[in-house]
């Protein structure tokens, strides 16, 4: 006689789940989408906001920032890797701000400058260089490592 | 009404004919993307801040759900990566009984993924095989509580009607689950 395992094995669907081979993409991308996902959030809740306010919806954010309303639903569901230059464009629009550049405390700006001397005089030239500290370092390794 | 292959031999899920995705796939979906979540807690906002939980706000529900499927996922991958031998094992510690082992419907163990509220329900077919009907964000006490618990309680029925329609289990088989 056979066992419920073997009769389900004679029925199954040809078709496998897709859900490991999403797994695997999302594993390999949660160093951008966990702060994709968190702008997504910020942008929605803003949009819920302004709504009874000034009518905004996801397709008045598309008209007003000139791009497809298929391109801001991808944003809200923290699938678009943005460019800063997009990131901006939204903090102006929406007149809020979304990404903030690490304080002094997770890192520092360590500013040197240079004076470097080109064919039409003296010219500043200023060198920035990002040092992480520790504590900003464990941390990542801790989430995502 | 489809049975598909999670992964291994053992794992399966229910795929209705009304959606697109089997039920697995299409919760991980669910649970990973912030504008379902973000939609979901503002509705259910009152059951969200009701006390029941620690009264947090709609950001940080989806932040801390968003957070809690990454972490199920990563056990649910583990267990996909190992040999067929220790994820039999796996399986079965991962699964508890939903209600007082009256029948067999089991949900995810909780203490594999902290005290949170998502859900996978599933029917135990046999020792080791599992076939997933659905799943839920539970923030109410009982499934009856809400209509979208509720739903998956007439889910899972209705998956337990198919396979006794289809001969896959016989009412002997649950009858002596029932007893154990």
């Amino acid at each position: 006689m056979k066992t419920a395992l073997e009769r389900i094995n004679e029925i199954v669907s040809k078709d496998v789940s897709p859900w490991k081979e999403r797994t695997i993409e999302r594993r390999k991308n949660r160093g951008w989408t966990d702060r994709s996902n968190k702008i997504a959030i910020m942008i929605l809740q803003e949009i819920r906001k302004q709504k009874p306010i000034n009518g905004m919806t996801q397709k008045k954010l598309a008209d007003e920032m000139d791009v497809t309303p298929q391109y801001i639903n991808k944003v809200v569901k923290g699938k678009e890797n943005l460019t800063l230059e997009t990131v901006s464009k939204f903090e102006e629009i929406l007149g809020i701000r979304l990404l903030e550049v690490p304080s002094s405390k997770a890192s520092s700006l360590k500013q040197e400058e240079v004076t470097a001397v080109s064919k039409s005089g003296a010219i500043p030239i200023v060198k920035y260089e990002l040092e992480y500290t520790n504590e900003f370092l464990s941390d990542s390794i801790g989430k995502y490592g | 009404m489809e049975i598909v292959s999670i992964f291994g031999k053992r794992l399966f899920a229910f795929k209705y004919p009304d959606e697109t995705e089997d039920e697995f796939s299409r919760l991980f979906n669910l649970w990973n993307d912030p504008e379902y979540l973000e939609e979901f807690f503002e509705t259910n906002i009152s059951d969200l801040q009701s006390g029941y939980w620690s009264n947090p706000s709609v950001v940080e529900a989806v932040l801390d759900t968003l957070r809690y499927a990454e972490h199920f996922e990563d056990i649910l991958f583990e267990l996909s990566e190992d040999n067929e031998d220790k994820h039999l094992n796996g399986l079965e510690s991962i699964f508890r009984p939903l209600f007082d082992s009256s029948y067999r419907v089991w949900t995810f163990n909780k203490s594999k993924v902290r005290d949170n509220w998502l859900r996978l329900y599933a029917l135990r077919i046999e020792k080791d095989v599992y076939i997933i009907t659905g799943g839920a964000i539970k923030l109410t006490l009982k499934m009856q509580d809400r209509e979208h618990t509720n739903i998956e309680l007439s889910k899972l029925e209705k998956c337990k009607r198919f396979l006794l329609e289809t001969g896959i289990v016989d009412v002997d088989g649950l009858i002596e689950e029932i007893e154990s």
